[in-house]
């Protein structure tokens, strides 16, 4: 079983997103990345990153995550903000540390495309 | 540059260029095609045109139902193509012949219009009104579908505007309207009777919410309801007694006001506050399980919904109107 499945698949993501983009836009770290105009279409994209980094179904390769990221001259603090805006959201869902870490290595998988180097 | 195929009829085809990022709305406008529009955003569902043999831009087939997008409709206002069109006008939507009941001016820049019930609607959604065959903009509806036996609008004056003005000045007691729809996602669900509700607004905001407040309350909503209007000068409020007698009705809700530009007299008594913003997380901090109705101008309903979400609401328990946002 995937942790995808086993934090609930779909549901895990909707339980996440709100919780995720709130620490998100609250972190002056990273907001401004995210405080788009269009927030509806902020929260898909939202949606988009958990269920990628939970392990879920998605179409994503790493070439993907490099164009999606490209131009935006993200660094090291910009991942490790999003990371930890993604473990505190995890452990305020209470999911068990060994899903958190197993997400977690999937975030860090495509580290290098997403900053470009 | 890109072309775009106007078919009038079946032998008449008018062709027109589109310049870099032009939408095919604002070509067909600019040739003299008379395309119908209202909202210009993507919402009135006006501009609706169909293409059935070329490709369509995602992005203008946004809100439309399935079916709409599989026979070919799109929003010409929100359609950028890169390729060539060929398109037509639609008929899709029926149009129902609606009759005016009663004009009210409330104030110097408010109208209450109120039509006869041509059609089924929900509180706070909205109906396309229209003027001439090609002039439409959208209204939402303040009234309650089986307590009123009428259709009731609020309508704001902006004095070079096209449509608003007619309402006050050209339109009469008696006259026919058109009318469509309804359309909008602002209306109050009954599930959650005891969840706080934050009702917001800007001028004729109100409309909506003063319908989705007496829906709630005639459906037995039993939770807080804030309900908090800005407007910029104490003369841009109004239906101040309707909503004074709702409050004495019905003690779960509340009515508070917001004026940005106070006299010094005004804003020494301190009876309204100055910053509907900061005002709202006064009167109702925490968000958390609570439902949220926002309608008024993008910059206010983007702002407060930013702040409703960082105060706990879930993203998908914030519903909003966008009455005018002007494409830049
Ligand atoms: C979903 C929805 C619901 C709505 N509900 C209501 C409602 O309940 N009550 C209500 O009063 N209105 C409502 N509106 C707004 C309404 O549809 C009209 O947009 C409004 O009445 C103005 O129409 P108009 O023809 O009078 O003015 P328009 O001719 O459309 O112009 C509006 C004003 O803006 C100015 N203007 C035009 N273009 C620009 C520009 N590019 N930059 C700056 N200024 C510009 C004009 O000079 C004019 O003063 C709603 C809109 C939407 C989308
Ligand atoms: C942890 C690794 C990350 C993963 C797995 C990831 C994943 C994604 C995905 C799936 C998308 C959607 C692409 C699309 O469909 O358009 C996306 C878009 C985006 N990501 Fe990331 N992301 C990561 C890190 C980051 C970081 C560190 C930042 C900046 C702080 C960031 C900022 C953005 C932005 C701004 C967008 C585009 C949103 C838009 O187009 O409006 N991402 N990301
Ligand atoms: S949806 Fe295009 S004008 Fe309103």
């Amino acid at each position: 079983m995937s942790v995808y499945e086993a934090i609930g698949g779909a549901a895990a993501v909707d339980a996440a997103v709100d919780i995720f983009y709130r620490k998100v836009l609250s972190d002056e770290r990273i907001s401004e990345f995210f405080d788009t105009v269009d927030m509806a279409e902020q929260h898909k994209k939202q949606k988009a990153f958990l269920t990628m980094v939970f392990g879920g179904p998605n179409a994503y390769t790493g070439k993907d995550m490099r164009s999606a990221h490209a131009g935006m001259n993200l660094t090291v603090v910009h991942f490790d903000a999003v990371a930890e805006a993604l473990v505190s959201t995890l452990e305020d869902l209470e999911v068990p540390q060994g899903h958190i870490n197993e997400i977690v290595g999937i975030a860090l998988s495509v580290k290098d495309d997403v900053l470009n180097v | 540059m890109c072309e775009i195929y106007f078919r009038r009829s079946d032998d008449q085809v008018e062709r027109v260029s589109l310049s870099q990022g032009e939408t095919v709305l604002n070509g067909l406008l600019n040739r003299g095609v008379e395309v119908p529009y209202g909202c210009l955003t993507g919402v009135c569902q006006s501009c609706l045109l169909r293409s059935t043999d070329s490709e369509i831009p995602e992005e203008s087939q946004k809100g439309l139902s399935a079916s709409q997008k599989k026979m070919g409709y799109f929003l010409s206002c929100c359609c950028r193509p890169k390729q060539a069109m060929i398109v037509s006008l639609s008929n899709l939507f029926k149009k129902e012949t609606s009759q005016v009941l009663e004009k009210e001016i409330l104030t110097d820049q408010v109208a209450r219009l109120r039509i006869s019930k041509a059609l089924c609607y929900r509180s706070g959604q909205f109906l396309t009104l229209w003027k001439s065959q090609d002039v439409a903009r959208t209204y939402s509806i303040a009234s309650h579908p089986s307590h009123d036996d009428f259709i009731e609008f609020h309508v704001r004056l902006y004095d070079n505007g096209v449509f608003s003005p007619w309402i006050f000045d050209g339109i009469n007691v008696g006259d026919e309207i058109e009318i469509q729809g309804p359309m909008g996602e602002c209306f109050y669900n009954a599930n959650g009777k005891d969840q706080p509700m934050l009702l917001s607004g800007i001028g004729t905001g109100l409309a909506p919410l003063y319908g989705i407040a007496r829906d709630a309350l005639l459906s037995g909503h039993t939770g807080r309801i804030l309900l908090l209007i800005g407007s910029r000068t104490k003369q841009g409020l109004y239906y101040e007694e309707e909503l004074k007698a709702l409050q004495r009705d019905y003690p779960q809700l509340e009515v508070k006001f917001s004026v940005s530009e106070l006299d010094r007299d005004e804003a020494a008594t301190k009876s309204h506050s100055r910053d509907i913003y900061s005002y709202a997380k006064v009167l109702m901090p925490d968000l958390a399980g609570a439902k949220v109705f926002l309608c008024g101008g993008e910059s206010f309903v983007r702002k407060m919904r930013r702040q409703c979400f960082l105060n706990g609401a879930n993203m998908d328990d914030i519903a909003s109107d966008i009455f005018l946002c002007f494409p830049s």
